[in-house]
């Protein structure tokens, strides 16, 4: 019973965290920002990246879902919402299975999320238009995953080893 | 809640790595080729085609063209279409096509500016609407020909 609330406190501690890396992102770095339409930092991954190591993917899988709709009751509109779900789980599945592999540091992970976002991403354009044209979209945006998928990492790292701390032998 | 744990706890445990590695840089490179081969996929007919075709704008919602227009035109041309949120104004320009004004509450369309070669394209979301660049005798309509031939 002790480790049930102890669980759920972490997990409600780190969909916290990720709302509030999404909802800062969206105030401090606006789209206006960026030239191509979805280009973001994609900050809430830092917390996808935490979790798959500190808890596995289940706990992983309620967070991001739990945040993303979240962002929706607080005025998100249901394309974002379909955006960032898909994104996310997209970006889930691949940071899991880059993680499975064991032979990728946080930086090679985090890059594999990164470009699994932006495909999902890219398929619910072409779902919701209906035409494959927004792949035109692609190329660019995985460049720039690349770079923000290493700038997650270098940020995920510091905090890894913060929570560790907190639980000397990684007990989290 | 407790079967997420029961089953994290006959899990392997991965501990992370943090140093750049090997691996690392053949993920960056696969990422590298797929958006080198996606780009290649978009700018195919811009790189392989014949350079006299000729070329047109087609505007679509929901994947139904609305409207294709000849890109390269004398006169300032615009066109409007009501969507699902409001209207949508294109307009045609000197080679170059944009989405000049459109109902919708992000305005990311507006702001993706002006497109001029084959494969690319103007995204209007909300208004599942698309602004996209073919060869004039480009398979698309050909098959709206088809369409109206049946």
């Amino acid at each position: 019973m002790r480790r049930k609330t102890t669980d759920l406190i972490r997990f409600a501690a780190m969909t916290a965290l990720a709302l509030t890396l999404s909802v800062s992102e969206s105030l401090f770095f606006p789209d206006a920002l960026f030239p191509v339409p979805g280009m973001r930092l994609g900050l809430a991954n830092v917390v996808t990246l935490l979790s798959i190591y500190l808890w596995g993917e289940g706990p992983t899988l309620l967070i991001l879902v739990t945040r993303c709709l979240l962002t929706f009751f607080f005025g998100g509109n249901l394309t974002a919402f379909l955006f960032s779900l898909a994104g996310g789980l997209l970006a889930l599945l691949a940071m899991t299975l880059a993680r499975n592999t064991g032979r990728f540091s946080f930086f090679g992970v985090s890059t594999a999320g990164s470009a699994a976002h932006n495909i999902g991403q890219i398929t619910v354009a072409a779902l919701l238009t209906r035409s494959t044209a927004v792949i035109s979209y692609l190329p660019i945006l995985l460049a720039a995953g690349i770079v923000t998928g290493l700038l997650i990492a270098g940020l995920a790292i510091p905090v890894y080893r913060a929570v560790i701390r907190i639980r000397p032998g990684g007990d989290t | 809640m407790r079967i997420l744990r029961e089953k994290r706890e006959t899990k392997k445990i991965y501990t992370p790595t943090f140093r750049f590695c090997a691996a690392d840089a053949v993920a960056i490179a696969g990422v590298i080729l797929l958006a080198g081969l996606s780009a290649l996929y978009v700018y195919r007919t811009f790189l392989f085609g014949s350079p006299s075709q000729s070329l047109e704008v087609i505007f679509t919602i929901d994947g139904k063209t609305v409207y294709s227009v000849p890109l390269q035109s004398n006169e300032v041309q615009t066109f409007t279409t009501t969507g699902d949120l409001g209207s949508i104004t294109v307009t045609v320009r000197d080679g170059e096509a944009a989405i000049t004004a459109a109902d919708c509450p992000d305005q990311i369309c507006v702001r993706t500016g002006r497109i001029s070669t084959v494969g690319q394209a103007v995204v209007c979301l909300p208004n599942h609407a698309v602004l996209r660049i073919e060869p004039a005798d480009g398979s698309e309509t050909s098959s709206a020909y088809d369409i109206m031939a049946n």
